[in-house]
């Protein structure tokens, strides 16, 4: 493939899907600049395998690299390492109710990526599956755990439900 | 909540600080085109070292001339002690190296707590610790003084810009303090203070410099920390954490000088060797336990 046409296609591909990766992937790491970064070394990675992958899986390859690109990092984190990408809020008088930013950040990366890629992306379980490398039984159990882990924390969506 | 209103929620909590510019895709196209020719160049490495592989193996008779050293680029004193590397000494040695230095100054230390880790954090028991991305010892984890050394394979933390990392804390309200030097070993080593508050699970989160004032006090920490950039992956951490209302207070009760933070850094007995990586992935070595698997494309 000529350089010329790689550019061009690619050019148009991240003007297309590069916002939706950016987005999918602020969800995993909890910050517009690492998103960001990590979106761009991920369409980096693209554009190197670009005549390897047809063009009808180019979408689903770069949200692949892209969320993978988000648990590497994350996992080279350790759990000791101050966490200053974490929104930060004065102190709270009991009880304690967190705000959804603040209820994802409780969720393991894991989790919060099958939350990005289902609710965000509305990627069916399947997809999301063979996105993560992992079985279809431990996307639904893991979604399961996060959404428990989110109306604990989240008392009025709790409300909201009962009321629907 | 039923998915359509976390589908909701979430778009409108994406929405509500998504930066309005998306980069143009000319610095992915640079790096991608990098990336082709790091690829070139490799293969092109790797055929040449072929030849002559093929060459020294046809040519090499003399026994005993193997090299067998690491593989991790660092500077010639901790290679000597990669050398005689022994996993199962790293808990002694650790405590040995670091009780010694923090005595100096704390003289009641508490007993250390040792913990290696695996490329995901996970803790390591013996069996494994050949294996470990990182490996830890702590004194005084459950007071209001903390002090810890943490050496770490991690290429993310090492990569980048100092001087940016520095910057870039400091105008974004993180780093109350940031200092890069260049030690006497070479390693290049980044001396900060920060403010903290515990979360609720392990860990902490960091306390910008406007927000100090609105946190409970008694909730407030404050850290030194000295990070030792030894290599491209390889890191040392010190660090100093205490439980104070205020950075003056903090400041009075940071007993450990920065020079024997970058003391503790810099030993060159304290070192790991790099960890494998995963079968098929570009990851370092995890515990057998995880149905996670990554690539690298």
């Amino acid at each position: 493939m000529r350089r010329d046409q790689r550019e061009q296609e690619f050019t148009e591909f991240f003007s297309v899907h590069g916002p939706a990766l950016r987005r999918t992937a602020y969800l995993v790491v909890r910050d517009w600049h690492l998103a960001e970064d990590l979106t761009q070394q991920g369409m980096a990675k693209l554009y190197a395998a670009w005549p390897r992958v047809r063009a009808s899986t180019r979408a689903a390859y770069a949200r692949k690299v892209v969320v993978n690109e988000c648990l590497s990092h994350l996992r080279r984190r350790r759990p000791e390492t101050p966490t200053d990408e974490l929104p930060d809020r004065p102190a709270h008088v009991a009880p304690i109710t967190l705000d959804l930013g603040e209820a994802l950040a409780l969720l393991p990366p894991r989790q919060r990526a099958i939350v990005a890629l289902r609710f965000l992306d509305d990627l069916p379980v399947a997809e999301v599956a063979e996105l993560l490398g992992i079985a279809e039984g431990t996307v639904k159990s893991q979604t399961a755990r996060a959404l428990d882990t989110l109306r604990g924390h989240l008392p009025q969506l709790i409300a909201t439900e009962e009321t629907r | 909540m039923t998915a359509e209103d976390l589908s909701t929620l979430l778009r409108e909590h994406v929405a509500r600080d998504e930066p309005g510019h998306f980069p143009d895709p000319g610095a992915a196209i640079r790096a991608g085109r990098r990336r082709l020719r790091g690829r070139r160049l490799a293969a092109g490495v790797a055929a040449a070292t072929v030849v002559a592989t093929a060459g020294f193996a046809a040519a090499q008779a003399l026994p005993g001339s193997q090299s067998g050293g690491p593989t991790t680029a660092v500077d010639p004193a901790t290679r000597r002690a990669l050398e005689d590397y022994d996993p199962q000494q790293m808990p002694r040695l650790l405590d040995e190296h670091a009780s010694a230095v923090f005595s100096r100054t704390v003289p009641d230390l508490p007993a250390g707590v040792f913990r290696a880790s695996d490329g995901q954090g996970n803790e390591l028991p013996p069996k494994w610790y050949d294996k470990a991305s990182g490996m830890s010892i702590s004194y005084g984890a459950d007071t209001d003084h903390q002090l810890s050394v943490d050496l770490s394979h991690a290429r993310s933390e090492a990569e980048g810009s100092a001087r940016r990392y520095c910057e870039e804390g400091l105008s974004g309200g993180y780093y109350l303090s940031c200092e890069v030097t260049t030690e006497p070993d070479g390693s290049l080593a980044i001396t900060k203070v920060m403010a903290l508050r515990p979360l609720h699970g392990p860990g902490w989160m960091a306390v910008p410099r406007d927000r100090i004032d609105r946190i409970d006090p008694d909730r407030l920490w404050f850290q030194r920390e000295a990070k030792v950039i030894h290599s491209e992956t390889f890191l040392t951490y010190v660090r100093e954490t205490v439980h104070a209302p205020d950075l003056a207070t903090a400041q009075a009760e940071f007993k450990v000088p920065v020079v024997d933070l970058l003391d503790l850094g810099t030993d060159p007995v304290l070192v790991i060797p790099e960890p494998p990586t995963e079968p098929g992935g570009c990851g370092p070595w995890t515990m057998p336990r995880s149905h996670v698997t990554y690539s690298c494309d």
